[in-house]
């Protein structure tokens, strides 16, 4: 604090030379006039004391055969004595001051933010007309009038918003939601399916449900009516920022016991021709195996550009055997889990976002039931136009 | 046989102990405070005897302290109290007699 108080009120380094110096220094502090900073050098102390202080050493110098000389003269009425030399710097940057405080009290930035291909020629005009110009008066500008008077002027335009921050000022200007005949359509926000309301903030109409919200099919969120202490005011069309989220089912079953097919190694090539629906063998062996796979290759027959309804077909049959394998606990669990979240997967819409899945298992003895359901990010409400 | 002084200062430390002052006020004795061998804060002083960058020796009621060392500097002083700092080696009281 002391060397705020110091800086504020200046400082001088000094240098002492003479016969008694401890002398000179005991007189100040029975002097009370402040020292800091004492060191001894060859034949001399420095020493740091206030201006105040050191208007007072004189008398003690005599006294005690001291000489004083100022080393450095430190703190702000020396600083600002050192820009007093420099008059017109000070003079300069006092004027720019004063022109800043003074270019402040005025407009001179007007910008209109209105919906995308909509003329503001005419808002312009309005905007000169109720005096908001650039170059005007701060004060002389009344944001309330000039939106009224903007409002009533224009008829599709529901509002206009006049900010004035610094030298700029917004104009915002919100149109009417109109249809291409000219007429207002008005209508509610209705939930689709079954879900959760994480976040509704409403920007038109009356809100019906609240963030936190278990909403269901076809219940109304947003109601396009507006109310003014419970009395009907109009009809809007009911706008809203909403974030919903709903649930997905999705069941599997899985058995402990399963049939796997599995190859014994055993093929046999048939060659047929076959013209025009008909097959007949060529050659090669026919098929005796009871449970097999088939893979069939044809080659029609033809001969540069010349192409014939015949063509030959080889067909290769694989034996296979059936081989009953059992999966543990755990095996027979995941299955029934794959099973069912690919169930639930397959109803979700492109634009949903999954943020949870929980299981439900049902233990049915020698099978597992599974039921995933899945929580997600969805849009789950739609636009219902006011019938007339 | 003790002199005058140091009965009357006998009396008030004695004094001092029984009502729980500190002595140092009683008696008007320095106080001296030492940290590491950087800085020395002495309270109740009389004033600079002698400065150099190696001693200062230093007034109080009963005699001199000098605190010896290396590159010595006051970073503040005041009418009863005074901060030394630099490279400290020996503190010494060196008494007088009241008498003299």
């Amino acid at each position: 604090m002391s060397r705020v108080t110091h800086f504020s009120r200046g400082y001088v380094k000094i240098r002492i030379s003479g016969k008694f110096p401890e002398r000179f220094i005991n007189l100040c502090l029975s002097k009370r006039i402040p020292l800091w900073k004492l060191v001894q050098r060859n034949n001399h102390i420095e020493l740091f004391t206030t201006v105040a202080g050191f208007k007072r050493i004189r008398p003690i110098l005599k006294t005690t055969e001291c000489s004083v000389k100022i080393i450095n003269k430190q703190g702000l009425p020396f600083i600002l004595d050192r820009m007093l030399h420099y008059k017109w710097l000070f003079g300069c940057l006092v004027l720019l001051i004063l022109l800043g405080i003074w270019g402040s009290m005025y407009i001179w930035s007007i910008s209109i933010n209105a919906p995308a291909n909509y003329d503001t020629t005419e808002i312009e005009r309005v905007l000169s007309e109720t005096g908001l110009v650039k170059g005007v008066l701060r004060s002389r500008v009344d944001p309330r009038s000039i939106s009224k008077a903007i409002q009533a002027e224009f008829s599709e335009i529901r509002w206009a918003d006049i900010r004035v921050t610094g030298i700029k000022a917004d104009v915002t200007i919100e149109l009417r939601p109109n249809n291409a005949d000219g007429t207002l359509t008005t209508g509610d926000i209705v939930a689709l399916r079954d879900g959760y309301l994480e976040e509704l903030i409403v920007l038109d109409g009356t809100a019906l449900a609240r963030s936190g919200n278990t909403i269901t099919k076809g219940q109304v969120i947003v109601e396009g009516k507006v109310y003014s202490n419970n009395l009907y005011l109009h009809n809007v069309a009911a706008r809203a920022l909403i974030k919903t989220s709903t649930w997905y089912y999705g069941n599997g079953l899985a058995s402990a016991e399963y049939t796997e097919l599995q190859q014994t190694g055993n093929r046999s090539v048939q060659f047929l021709w076959k013209a025009q629906g008909k097959e007949g063998h060529l050659y090669g062996q026919r098929n005796n195996y009871d449970l097999y796979t088939l893979q069939e290759v044809s080659y029609p027959l033809r001969w540069r550009n010349i192409s014939t309804t015949v063509e030959v077909v080889k067909r290769v049959y694989i034996e296979q055997r059936a081989v009953i394998k059992e999966l543990n606990e755990e095996q027979v669990k995941e299955k029934a889990q794959q099973a069912a979240l690919a169930a639930a997967l397959t109803q979700i819409g492109p634009i949903s976002s999954p943020v949870e899945i929980s299981y439900k298992y049902i233990d049915l003895g020698t099978m597992m039931y599974v039921e995933a359901i899945l929580k997600a990010y969805e849009d789950i409400t739609y636009f219902s136009i006011h019938q007339r | 046989m003790l002199s005058k002084y140091k009965r009357v200062d006998r009396l008030k430390a004695n004094m001092a102990g029984v009502l729980d002052i500190p002595i140092d006020v009683v008696l008007d004795m320095p106080r001296v405070t030492v940290i590491g061998s950087l800085q020395a804060y002495v309270e109740n002083h009389q004033g600079i005897v002698f400065y150099d960058h190696n001693q200062i020796k230093l007034s109080f009621s009963e005699g001199v302290i000098a605190i010896t060392g290396d590159s010595l500097t006051i970073r503040v002083i005041n009418l009863d109290e005074i901060i030394i700092d630099g490279n400290i080696k020996l503190i010494n009281f060196e008494a007088c007699d009241q008498n003299e």
